[in-house]
């Protein structure tokens, strides 16, 4: 086969595949403009506007003598927000990374990758620093860990760890309607489901996690929530 | 306006279609064509083509996703480009207009046989791209679908081009064992 055919040939993969790098270079791009806006300065962009708000509420199984009980808040809208941050990518064996993820989460990264069920592989890492408008010379404070995580399936799952306060994102799911929290072992987390996507967020132990999947099943995320909350 | 809206204006013949295409989708097009061409003025014209080959093909076409459709038109006629500019700059012009000239003759279009390896050998790349991470897949896609250079993968994946030029060694040589195992003669 010559060059320029197997070329052509991969012009015709799976297109969502193509999107989706597509999406990726461009979504990477953006983070890593690093000067976005945050805060008073946010430029918010009001995507999509779904269906009514709506509660499922399901009996979980029960952990440790607990019952879990799985609400999911269906989001009516949900917004981008950009982020004035710097981002530090690391390996997953790279040096320096154990350091900085206690630096910021205040965890033992192995205790902590160790939780993680083996469905899924750990895929890049990137710590947060976020510019401080506070200071004359330019500082930035550590503010989150983020891991992202491949389903052997199609899926993905992408945990952010801030000891301080609530993690960053970049996507704010909303409704009109007050979140109804789950509750998993002992632990309210708010879950909120847009389409394909489902975002937890949490406090265990003092610190503060956001969860976002994509093609992740409800019983998958629930199973992901009854590990990282042990 | 939303994707659906635009596909919505091709249907109904609004010449409104290009302009909110051009809109939307001009950016990320003459990316692709420049990718591939590495002259903007190549580029440019190969986007003109692109939003007429979409405006003659849209009906009866209704791609659910408008980005890859119009990617994908972009980078065909790209590639279709290049191709001529390299014969032309070996000096293969008369041979590559004698070809032209008997491309009318024929089809142009792969017997049947050529058609099903062709769709058969489409889905075990997919397959493939399946075994793949995420990231390794748009990796992968980024330099053989996009044709981005490897210093624009690196700086927007966060890794070194050495990183980039491994991974994708390694890949290759994958989807090379891959294919092969499944009997591609590749």
């Amino acid at each position: 086969m010559k060059k320029e055919e197997l070329f052509s040939v991969i012009g015709e993969v799976d297109e969502q595949k193509v999107a989706a790098a597509g999406e990726a270079i461009a979504k990477t791009k953006k983070r890593r403009s690093l000067w976005l806006r945050l805060g008073a300065l946010a430029a918010c962009l009001c995507l999509v506007t779904a269906g009514a708000f709506i509660i499922h509420s399901v009996l979980g199984k029960t952990n440790a003598g607990k019952e879990n009980v799985i609400v999911v808040n269906e989001a009516e809208n949900f917004m981008i927000i950009d982020i004035y941050a710097q981002i530090t990518y690391y390996a997953p064996d790279e040096e320096g990374l154990v350091s900085k993820f206690k630096d910021i989460t205040g965890l033992n990264y192995y205790k902590f990758i160790k939780k993680i069920p083996d469905t899924y592989v750990l895929g890049y890492l990137y710590a947060y620093d976020l510019y401080d408008f506070e200071s004359d010379n330019g500082q930035y404070i550590p503010h989150d860990f983020v891991l992202n995580y491949q389903h052997e399936k199609s899926g993905s799952v992408r945990i952010a760890i801030c000891s301080i306060e609530a993690p960053l994102s970049d996507l704010m799911y909303f409704s009109d309607s007050e979140l109804q929290p789950s509750v998993i072992n002992g632990v309210e987390v708010y879950i909120q489901s847009f389409e394909h996507v489902f975002a937890a967020s949490f406090t265990y132990e003092d610190i503060n996690y956001d969860i976002e999947t994509k093609n992740i099943t409800l019983e998958e995320l629930e199973n992901l929530l009854v590990e990282i909350i042990s | 306006m939303d994707d659906r809206e635009i596909v919505e204006l091709y249907i109904e013949r609004n010449p409104d279609a290009i302009n909110e295409t051009a809109s939307k989708y001009g950016g990320y097009c003459t990316s692709i064509a420049r990718n591939i061409l590495g002259s903007d003025e190549d580029a440019q014209e190969c986007v003109n083509d692109t939003y007429l080959n979409t405006w003659n093909s849209i009906p009866p076409n209704r791609p659910s996703v408008l980005s890859t459709y119009l990617g994908k038109i972009t980078r065909n006629i790209s590639f279709d480009r290049f191709r001529r500019r390299r014969a032309d700059k070996r000096g293969g012009g008369e041979y590559e207009l004698v070809l032209d000239e008997l491309a009318e003759c024929v089809s142009g279009a792969d017997s049947v046989e050529q058609e099903v390896e062709r769709k058969e050998l489409v889905l075990a790349i997919n397959s493939f791209l399946d075994t793949l991470s995420q990231d390794k897949c748009n990796i992968f896609l980024c330099r053989y679908w996009y044709a981005f250079p490897v210093s624009r993968i690196a700086s927007s994946f966060g890794i070194s081009e050495g990183n980039v030029s491994v991974t994708l060694s390694r890949i290759r040589g994958k989807l090379k064992k891959y294919l092969t195992e499944r009997g591609y003669d590749i």
